[in-house]
């Protein structure tokens, strides 16, 4: 990520490793290796198809869900909403020291994600969008006597693609359109408040034409990437009640949908290009750029031209590993269609969105944090005010060294992809019938998980240098 | 100036080492394959 935050990745070089950082690759894979080793031997009934939903008491789940925390959380939102807009578009044009782009890109944006992850869909419950359009239905419902009926019915084949173009969107935003160079000056807060401003736009006329809950199932970006990774969690509100289940049982069945795939590999492939911008593909790039400029086409939009074909490479390169994998399993006999296996065994990929996501943007997380709740909450234009009495605050970049994110890293692969590996047996427990075909199904698994992990580091370890 | 091909060595060692693991596990996993088939074959025949 290149948005001007300072240090992004906060990496330098790593000195005191004791051994060299493609042993670590290996030692991953012999990790990976075994895990399967132990599941073919030891896990012979599939676990998660039954995700055994149970609600928490009515006393704990009435505290924590109920309309009034309902309306505060959604007030929340649409005031944090109403403070990125402002900031943006009112504060200083200097990336680093303006409330918006650190809470977008990184409290938002990663934040929640890491949020989802462990308390399930939080983001349903602060979503400004759909707080404010359920004010808007709740009146026209107090003044014409019924729900306003969505003129549309929404297309089924959509699936989650209308979603998966909105991430694609903001994922070109923070990576391609950042990008500095030439006369381009990267992302500003103006151009993120008019983003939110557009966005906001079109998941009202979303929400207006299909229905809210439709909408925000499908076709709002933020809410259904959020929702991608609280399905791992172990709680879940179902019916205004909260409930707990096994974790990662709330995966299976997620990727039956159309465009769940695409948006699973979106995410991995949208992290890895950023992993290798700053290192495998910078010099690639950097010529493809030079060659478009060498065409005559003008320079910002030659970069932008380079960076989006590469960023549609990878992603390319991401969805080959993925339909490879597929294409060997569908070897297996009895299998489904190639098709009917990606849908089948997306979900096991969820882990790994989320592992090259804390692999890569750890060190950003850990340390524009406390930019966020320092001076950034207490002045949010950084035109030197002091609401909160927190402005004169700093990073410490001394929290962590570039080892300790390093062992982070390897460990956030690693335990991603082990994850995926159990999930993608489990499902293949149920979907094969048999332990024999099951396993052999996940050799071709066992090989995109390796080819996932080495990649991962790899990517980091150029990125670092 | 000419780059001789070798200069790059260093790079291509390095994408060779991180792929190790990579080529071990896919030619593990054509080879068991292949095996099965055949054993799969062999069994029908008989």
């Amino acid at each position: 990520m290149t948005l001007s935050l300072p240090v992004a990745h906060a990496l330098q070089g790593k000195t005191d490793l004791p051994i060299p950082e493609w042993l670590f690759a290996w030692g991953a894979s012999l990790v990976l290796i075994v895990s399967f080793v132990a599941l073919t031997l030891a896990w012979n009934r599939p676990r998660f198809e039954e995700n055994g939903w149970s609600a928490v008491s009515p006393r704990l789940s009435g505290l924590l869900v109920n309309r009034a925390t309902g309306v505060l959380a959604g007030a929340l939102g649409v005031f944090l909403l109403g403070v990125v807009v402002w900031s943006a578009l009112h504060g200083t044009e200097a990336p680093d020291r303006n409330f918006s782009l650190t809470f977008v890109f990184v409290t938002f944006w990663l934040g929640l994600v890491v949020a989802s992850v462990f308390l399930g869909d939080v983001f349903r419950a602060f979503n400004p969008w759909a707080a404010v359009a359920r004010v808007f239905a709740a009146g026209f419902r107090l003044v014409a006597g019924q729900s306003p009926p969505p003129p549309l019915a929404y297309p089924e084949r959509l699936g989650r693609w209308p979603a998966v173009a909105g991430v694609a969107g903001f994922a070109w935003m923070e990576l391609v359109l950042a990008q500095q160079g030439f006369q381009a000056v990267g992302l500003t807060p103006h151009t993120v408040g008019i983003a939110v401003l557009v966005y906001t736009g079109i998941t009202f006329i979303g929400m207006a034409l299909f229905g809210i809950d439709r909408w925000l199932a499908r076709g709002e970006a933020f809410s259904v990437y959020f929702n991608m990774f609280s399905r791992l969690a172990p709680l879940e509100v179902r019916d205004g009640r909260l409930g707990t289940r096994r974790w990662l049982s709330g995966a299976v069945g997620w990727s039956v949908v159309p465009g769940s795939i695409g948006l699973v590999l979106l995410t991995i492939g949208a992290t890895a290009f950023d992993g290798a911008q700053e290192g495998l593909l910078k010099t690639p790039i950097s010529d493809t750029v030079g060659a478009i400029v060498d065409a005559g086409v003008g320079p910002i939009t030659s970069l932008r031209l380079g960076n989006t074909l590469y960023l549609a490479l990878t992603i390319l390169v991401v969805s080959g590993i993925f339909w490879g994998g597929i294409a060997g399993m569908h070897t297996v006999r009895g299998s489904a269609s190639t098709r009917e296996l990606g849908r089948l065994f997306a979900h096991s990929f969820i882990p790994i969105a989320l592992a090259y996501l804390v692999a890569h943007y750890f060190s950003l997380v850990l340390f524009q944090e406390q930019a966020q709740f320092t001076y950034l909450l207490s002045d949010p234009l950084g035109d030197g005010s002091d609401y909160l009495g927190t402005a004169g605050g700093g990073i410490d970049y001394a929290l962590i060294g570039a080892t300790g994110v390093w062992y982070v890293q390897v460990a956030a692969l690693v335990t991603g992809h082990v994850v995926a590996l159990v999930l993608g047996h489990d499902r293949a427990l149920a979907t094969y019938g048999d332990a024999r075909s099951a396993g052999r199904s996940q050799y071709w698994m066992l090989a995109m998980m390796v080819g996932f992990t080495t990649l991962g580091l790899f990517l980091l370890s150029q990125a670092n240098q | 100036m000419t780059v001789l091909p070798l200069a790059h060595l260093g790079h291509w060692w390095m994408y060779f080492l991180y792929g190790v693991p990579v080529i071990i596990v896919l030619l593990s996993v054509v080879t068991t394959t292949l095996r099965e088939r055949r054993e799969g074959r062999e069994e029908k025949d008989v």
